[in-house]
Order: structure tokens, then C-alpha cells, then sequence
């Protein structure tokens, strides 16, 4: 019982220290900016690409692009900022098992950004989608797109955060190793031939081909090119189970993060 | 207690700590050893941050890696590490939640023992605004709210000015005196001196001695003693002196000499003589040498 507290404070405390972060302010800004511009979306491109201005723009800017980074990012500094700088000394001397703190920081981490990114979401569905346009064949864009999106993002964020954990409690300079994790996993493996097992070992992939199943967008149309133009011909579902895939990439990197963290020694030194 | 049976640590190649062996049992015991002599080392395998590459380490009667053992462990680390837009009571009541005390039990404990350190006024305050001195006290608060029974304190003193030094010493007596274990490191000897009951000397890794001030004084008896003489006449004075053989060197003070004698009950009665009956040449007798940096000094060199 007081193992569930100790994680569960670690996350309330994570979570605070992110929410007062100034990155987390401006992130909320720069969304809020880009809604504000999306509301102004000319009927022209309504008309041209109809409902797939929605759900190719989102596709790629927040699933592809902002989600990795996003998470990434906080999963990294949430662990590396407080190894680099001592304040973890605090931490490690109390009676609580070190894989309690890591995953109510893992916790704290997925919530936080899976929060932040749904918040976007849904205030691009409103800036896009809720205006009167004059919509391509009268469709406007279905509600069942943003959950969709939603429920990807929810699956999503615990496998980045785990990652982010893991290079925060392995590496020295984690920003480079995640970024070189967004550019290989994330860009050029997910993006391999089908036959590839190695597609298996990404997020980008099993979370693109469960959006396929999920949303099922008309073949002939863009949105369904945007989604599976790497697929080659192969059926999604034909390619396993993606929310098993990114069930046991989570794992794996969550498994691997606590082990490196609770088996490290920890010798801060002052940094003069 | 505190029991280091034959402990090394290697970094690498670097030997950091060599086959070290000592008890420490309730009290305070000093931690005196030069910047990279292994004090920030030793603690932080008594605290369980580093694991020994060679030997074993209990603290009160277990692994310091252990959550039970924890429980009745604090420490307060040297470095200045804070959340810093966090108030002191919250910083406090943080880390007492997470040892796996209630919201409501953490927030009291926190200010009983921020009000202990003369904190009460600004415990509301951000950490960012804080003095050095502050900073230090919130440490040493978060290091006992829990009412530790081992406690270790590296550098406590750094920072403070002379009243919150006085105030930190007596905190550090006290829990010496309540049967608490202390170990405290200081770069400030004389400092350490009025506060801890044994000392642990360390240098580049090896315990060079153990014991309380005076037994390792007595340990240097061979060794030349400095003393410092108060006369009305040093000139005479040294005059008398430097006909006598154990006296190995002389020199003036302000208002007297500092003498280097080799030892011996003679020079103490020859002293004694000249204060009192010639012409009473001598007005005070202080050894110089024996703080505990002088010691330290000697066993260095």
C-alpha cells in the first residue's frame, strides 16, 4: 500500500514540477497560436481536400511529428534533470524502491503529454472541422476521426515516455540518443519494406497501421496514400496485431528503463 | 550504528577508498580528510548511493541499499541542489511524502522541523530567494523531519554565518547527545572540533586514524609541540630559552614567543620557574598544535 503511494506521489510531484515548467507553458501558447490560425483555413481548402485537411495535417503534424518529440523531450528531462543536478540525491536516500519513482514519473510523463496533445487535438477538430465550410461532397469531418486520433495518442505516449525514460537514465547527452531514436526508429525503419520485421521494434508503425483499421479511410484517398504508402500493397491487418506490438515496445523500454535506473550508482559531484 | 568491514572503491583504475575498516556507534563521530581524500565517497557508500567494489557495509545492523534501513537513515547532501521555485515547506513536506508519510502528518512534520532551524518566517518563501545559509538549514530540515537514527551531514556548515554555525552545532550536539548516530564532514576543523566526539581521518583513500582528538594527540608525542608564551619581556625571555636543548626553535609574537620544543618534562618546569619566580617572565602557557588541524596536519605531511 505505501509502495502505491510512494509511486503515486512520485507522479503527483512530477507532474507539478512539469506543469510549472516554462517549456510546458509555451507548448500550450504555440498550440493555442496554431488553432487560432487553423480557424482562419480558407473555404478553398475545404473544398479541395475536404475532410483529409483534417486528418492529413493531424496525421502528420501532431502523430508523426509533435507526439515523438513532445514526449520524448519530457520523458528526458524528467529523469536527466534531477540525475544532472542532484536533486535525485533527495529521492534515492528515502525508503522508496527506485522503480516506484520511475514509473509515477513514466505516469506523469504519458498523462502530461497525452493531455497536451489530446487538448490540441480537439482544438484543431474545433478550429477545422465545427465552422460552417463548404465541405467537399457536403462531408464534414467526423467526430469519430478525433477519438480516433485521441485513443492512438493515449497508446502512443507510454511507449515515447518509456524511451525518453530509458535514455534519461542511460546515456549522458539523452537528447542526442532520442533524437537519433525519432530519426531511425520513428523515420527509416517504420518506414522499411513491409516484409521488415524490424517495423515491429518502432512506435510509428503498429500506431500508423492501427489508425488505418481504426479510422478506415476510402482507399482511393489521400489520407488512406498518407497512411499506408509504405505498406506496398501489404494489408495492415495482415502485418500482426498493432496494439500488441506497441503494448510490448512499451514494455520493453519501460523494463529496460527501470533496470538501468535502479541498478545505477548515483555520484553526483559539484559542477565546477 | 555504522560498520565498514574492509571497503574499497575503484573507479576504474582510480582507487577511491582502500580497505576500510571502523565502527561508528551513537554520538558524532568527524569526517576530516582533504578535498579527493574519499570523504564525499565514504559517505555516499554509508548511505547506500555507491555499492563497496570490495567488502561490506551495515547501517544499523543492514544494507544501506535497503528501504528498512532507510526508513531511519538522513542525510544532508553537500551539494546545492533544490527545486527552486518551491517553497521551503513544500520542498520539506515533498520528500517527507515520499519517505511514506500521510499528506497532512509530511506537512507537520515538515514545520516542526523547519521551526527547529529558525525557519518558520520564511518557510513560505521560494527556495530561489533563499540565502546560502537558508538553503543549508532546509537541507539539514529535510534530513531530520523523519527523526532519523543515522544521520550523515557532508559540509553542513558551508555557507552559515557565525550565529547559524553556533545554532548548527548545537542541532548537531544535541542529536549526538539523544543517541542519535551523526557523522558529519567539514572542511573547517576547528569547527568539527567542538562539535564531534571521535574523528575519522582519512587521506587519498585510507583511514590514516581514529579516535577522539586528544587520544590521536597523545599518538603524536613524539613529534615536535608548539606552544605559544605570553610574557611582558619576550626578549628575556628568549633570551633564558635559547640555552635550553629541547627548545628547537623560537619565534615572536605580538605579546610573546612561539616555541618548537621536542618534548620533555624539563622545559615544563623551566617554563613554570620563569613565570613564577624569575622575574615572572611568563604570564600564559597555550599549546598551538593541538586542534584537531594540526593533527590532521601531521599525519598528512
Amino acid at each position: 500500500m505505501i509502495l502505491l503511494r510512494q509511486t503515486v506521489e512520485s507522479c503527483r510531484q512530477a507532474l507539478i514540477l512539469q506543469l510549472r515548467s516554462r517549456m510546458t507553458w509555451v507548448l500550450c501558447l504555440l498550440g493555442i497560436g496554431l488553432a487560432f490560425f487553423a480557424w482562419f483555413l480558407p473555404d478553398e481548402a475545404a473544398m479541395e481536400g475536404g475532410r483529409e485537411v483534417y486528418g492529413i495535417s493531424m496525421y502528420f503534424l501532431v502523430i508523426q511529428f509533435a507526439l515523438p518529440v513532445i514526449v520524448l523531450y519530457y520523458g528526458v528531462t524528467v529523469l536527466h534533470e534531477d540525475l544532472s543536478d542532484a536533486t535525485s540525491t533527495y529521492y534515492f536516500v528515502r525508503p522508496v524502491p527506485r522503480f516506484s519513482l520511475l514509473i509515477g514519473k513514466w505516469l506523469a510523463v504519458s498523462l502530461l503529454c497525452w493531455a497536451m496533445i489530446a487538448a490540441f487535438l480537439g482544438l484543431m477538430y474545433l478550429a477545422i472541422a465545427v465552422p460552417d465550410r463548404p465541405w467537399r461532397l457536403g462531408q464534414g469531418v467526423p467526430a469519430a476521426w478525433l477519438f480516433s486520433y485521441l485513443q492512438g495518442a493515449a497508446m502512443a505516449s507510454p511507449g515515447y515516455a518509456a524511451v525518453g525514460l530509458l535514455c534519461g537514465a542511460w546515456f549522458k547527452r539523452p537528447i542526442v540518443v532520442a533524437a537519433a531514436f525519432v530519426v531511425l526508429s520513428e523515420l527509416v525503419f517504420s518506414n522499411l519494406p513491409a516484409e521488415a520485421g524490424i517495423r515491429v521494434a518502432t512506435i510509428a508503425d503498429p500506431l500508423r497501421r492501427w489508425l488505418v483499421l481504426d479510422i478506415a479511410p476510402p482507399r482511393s484517398s489521400d489520407f488512406y496514400e498518407a497512411l499506408t504508402g509504405s505498406l506496398q500493397g501489404h494489408e495492415p491487418a495482415a502485418l500482426g496485431d498493432p496494439v500488441n506490438s506497441l503494448l510490448t515496445f512499451t514494455l520493453i523500454a519501460l523494463g529496460l528503463a527501470i533496470w538501468v535506473y535502479s541498478r545505477r550508482e548515483y555520484d553526483a559531484r559539484p559542477k565546477d | 550504528m555504522i560498520e565498514f568491514l574492509g571497503v574499497s572503491k575503484w573507479y576504474g583504475q582510480v582507487s577511491a577508498l582502500v580497505d576500510m575498516s571502523f565502527t561508528v556507534e551513537a554520538g558524532v563521530t568527524g569526517l576530516v580528510g582533504q578535498n579527493g581524500a574519499g570523504k564525499s565517497t565514504l559517505m555516499k557508500l554509508a548511505i547506500g548511493l555507491l555499492r563497496p567494489s570490495l567488502g561490506q557495509v551495515d547501517v544499523d545492523g543492514g544494507s544501506p541499499q535497503t528501504p528498512e534501513v532507510r526508513r531511519n537513515l538522513g542525510y544532508c547532501p553537500d551539494l546545492d541542489a533544490f527545486y527552486e521555485d518551491l517553497n521551503g515547506l513544500t520542498f520539506v513536506t515533498w520528500m517527507l511524502r515520499i519517505h511514506g508519510y500521510s499528506g497532512a502528518e509530511a506537512r507537520r512534520r515538515a514545520k516542526d522541523s523547519l521551526q527547529r532551524f529558525g525557519m518558520a518566517e520564511v518557510m513560505g518563501r521560494k527556495i530561489r530567494g533563499y540565502s546560502k545559509g537558508m538553503r543549508q538549514r532546509i537541507k539539514l530540515a529535510q534530513a531530520l523531519a523523519h527523526e532519523p537514527k543515522v544521520v550523515f551531514l557532508d559540509e553542513p556548515m558551508t555557507g552559515l554565518d557565525p550565529v547559524a554555525r553556533h545554532q548548527m552545532s548545537e542541532a548537531i550536539r544535541e542529536l549526538g547527545e539523544s543517541g542519535v548516530s551523526v557523522m558529519v564532514s567539514s572542511h573547517v576543523l576547528h569547527e568539527l572540533q567542538s562539535v564531534v566526539d571521535r574523528v575519522l581521518l582519512i587521506h587519498q583513500g585510507r583511514l590514516m586514524a581514529e579516535g577522539t582528538v586528544s587520544d590521536l594527540r597523545r599518538q603524536l608525542e613524539d613529534r615536535p609541540h608548539r606552544l605559544r608564551l605570553r610574557s611582558r619581556n619576550p626578549r628575556e625571555l628568549a633570551a633564558r630559552l635559547t640555552s635550553l636543548e629541547v627548545v628547537s626553535g623560537l619565534s615572536f609574537t605580538h605579546d610573546g614567543l612561539e616555541l618548537a620544543t621536542a618534548g620533555g618534562d624539563g622545559l615544563f618546569q623551566t617554563l613554570t620557574e620563569l613565570g613564577a619566580d624569575q622575574g615572572q617572565l611568563v604570564d600564559e602557557i597555550a599549546p598551538v598544535d593541538d586542534s584537531l588541524e594540526a593533527v590532521f596536519g601531521y599525519l598528512v605531511s
